[in-house]
């Protein structure tokens, strides 16, 4: 390993929190963003860079007073590599790219790593809060209480026919997107879980994967977002996705039962393969590793599993994909290499995990 | 999270899922582009480029433009971004179409005119929840549970009530 990462003096090193300490077995985390955009500028996207560093000081100095950040910093994004901007997107479950994120743009950070404001990405503002303690309404109460300390600087663009105005119109109302990700290895794998998304359906409410279609859920994840930011109020956003959350998740424990009762022979089978792709590979693509680690998730949680913790899982899962990987081996490797130096990781990592049925 | 290769989820002009992997070979380069099946981009690149024709004063001052960022209502009916505030008063009935098609609203609200469709908070409006959002919602689950007889998933929901009950008691004792 090189003694002079070329990484080792960026701040998002530090960034580990809230990832790991993560205990949770099928409702991982949720994320709370709010966007906003301020009145008479136009949109990021038609902007030109002096007027959006005009924005971003307005409104950085303000945004580093919010309330519940612990040494807020910024950071521009013109002086940000790549893979830094790929490691945000991975840290704080960021939806968009930021990699056309340049002049004028910058991401406030803080070390609790739970939050993120970016500037001038899509919108002037986006206020991010994840959260990792199944508590949305907690989350939800941290971002607007930053947008509220924002807002004493500068007014918000927004009308009383479609609310907080968006570059998105498809976002526009509250601007709040909730979104809950869930581990469902036993729902998707056991194929009850088209019937439940077919009845969530009617809710406004949204099922993705990680890359955004429901039909490619990477490592057994769901991803319940609201559907509509227009014509409903913020606690009815909450509590659409907190009803649908529990459903799933009763589903799901129900779906652990049944398979750990009748020892699944399909579930033993999968489980016990996961554990020999993660032992035994040579290269490992990140679909196929979160895949596996996703089996052996459920493993730990049907007590099938020696060896490892849930807590070990979680972090495992952050750890193998791209950027946090090349942060955590201090080392920048050509992406024809990470395949192998995500099996390498992983291969000692899992060593001692044992099949134990 | 990382992509797989050459596997794009949704078109790159609008949000539409991708049916057609459109490559263009100039020179060396090679250009790819994923669309949406009825892409107005793909229908300019296979049938010739219609945007090159001139066109007439008249056809230019036809097409409905945003007077301060110079959107078009071309534009925002491919699924463009909207460029500034103005845009929602100058497009407002195509917004609303939109919205409607994409089932971005409710159904109640669909096509609503001229009223306000917005709900939830004003500027400046504190922001407060119901603590007993929480309660609600694991009471539900806790009754569909019931009547379908799942008793261990019951159980798990009624501890979780109790616990929730009693941090509440807490709070108001210590408040006291």
């Amino acid at each position: 390993m090189s003694k002079n990462p070329p990484s080792s003096n960026s701040p998002l090193t530090s960034l580990q929190a809230p990832w790991d300490h993560n205990k949770n077995a099928i409702w991982l985390a949720s994320t709370v963003r709010l966007l906003r955009n301020i009145e008479k500028f136009k949109f990021p996207h038609k902007l030109e860079v002096e007027k959006k560093n005009h924005i971003l000081q307005l409104t950085s100095k303000s945004a580093l007073q919010a309330p519940g950040l612990v040494k807020p910093y910024v950071l521009k994004a013109e002086e940000m590599t790549p893979s830094q901007k790929e490691f945000l997107i991975e840290h704080f479950l960021l939806s968009e790219g930021l990699q056309e994120a340049s002049s004028g743009s910058a991401f406030l950070l803080d070390e609790t790593g739970e939050t993120i404001i970016s500037f001038n990405v899509k919108e002037h503002l986006q206020i991010q809060c994840t959260d990792c303690k199944q508590d949305l309404e907690q989350c939800w109460m941290r971002a607007s209480a930053i947008e509220t300390t924002l807002s004493g600087g500068s007014n918000f663009a927004f009308n009383e026919r479609f609310g907080f105005l968006t570059a998105d119109p498809l976002h526009a109302g509250t601007a709040l997107i909730v979104s809950a990700y869930l581990h469902l290895p036993a729902l998707i794998h056991h194929h009850t879980l088209t019937d439940h998304l077919e009845k969530e359906k009617l809710e406004g409410i949204q099922m993705l994967g990680l890359q955004g279609s429901p039909d490619e859920l990477v490592g057994d994840i769901l991803m319940v977002q609201n559907g509509y930011t227009l014509g409903v109020n913020e606690e009815s956003i909450l509590s659409t996705i907190r009803a649908s959350v529990l459903r799933l998740v009763v589903a799901e424990k129900d779906a652990r039962s049944e398979i750990k009762a009748r020892e699944n022979p399909r579930f033993k089978d999968q489980i016990s393969r996961s554990i020999g792709l993660l032992k035994h590979s040579y290269q490992l693509q990140a679909a196929e590793a979160l895949g596996a680690l996703s089996f052996l998730k459920l493993g730990i949680e049907l007590g099938w599993i020696k060896g490892i913790s849930l807590e070990e899982v979680n972090t495992l899962y952050f750890n193998s994909r791209r950027s946090h990987l090349t942060y955590l081996l201090q080392e920048e490797s050509p992406s024809e290499e990470i395949a192998t130096k995500r099996a390498e990781y992983l291969r000692n990592k899992t060593q001692k995990i044992a099949f134990a049925v | 999270m990382e992509l797989p290769p050459d596997r794009p989820l949704e078109c790159g002009e609008c949000k539409k899922p991708v049916a057609v992997i459109y490559t263009e070979i100039v020179g060396k380069m090679i250009y790819r582009q994923a669309m949406c099946s009825d892409c107005p981009m793909l229908a300019q690149k296979l049938h010739g480029a219609k945007s090159y024709e001139p066109q007439s004063p008249l056809a230019l001052s036809a097409g409905l433009a945003c007077g301060n960022c110079n959107t078009t209502q071309d534009e925002v009916k491919m699924g463009a971004k909207l460029g500034c505030s103005t845009c929602y008063e100058v497009f407002d009935d195509l917004i609303l179409q939109e919205l409607t098609t994409q089932e971005k609203l409710p159904p109640s609200q669909r096509g609503k005119r001229a009223m306000p469709l917005h709900l939830g908070r004003t500027p400046g409006q504190v922001a407060e929840v119901n603590p007993a959002l929480k309660l609600l919602a694991l009471h539900q689950a806790l009754n569909e549970t019931l009547a379908r007889e799942d008793y261990e998933q019951a159980a798990w929901l009624r501890d979780q009530i109790k616990a929730l009950t009693e941090e509440g008691q807490d709070e108001q004792k210590s408040s006291k």
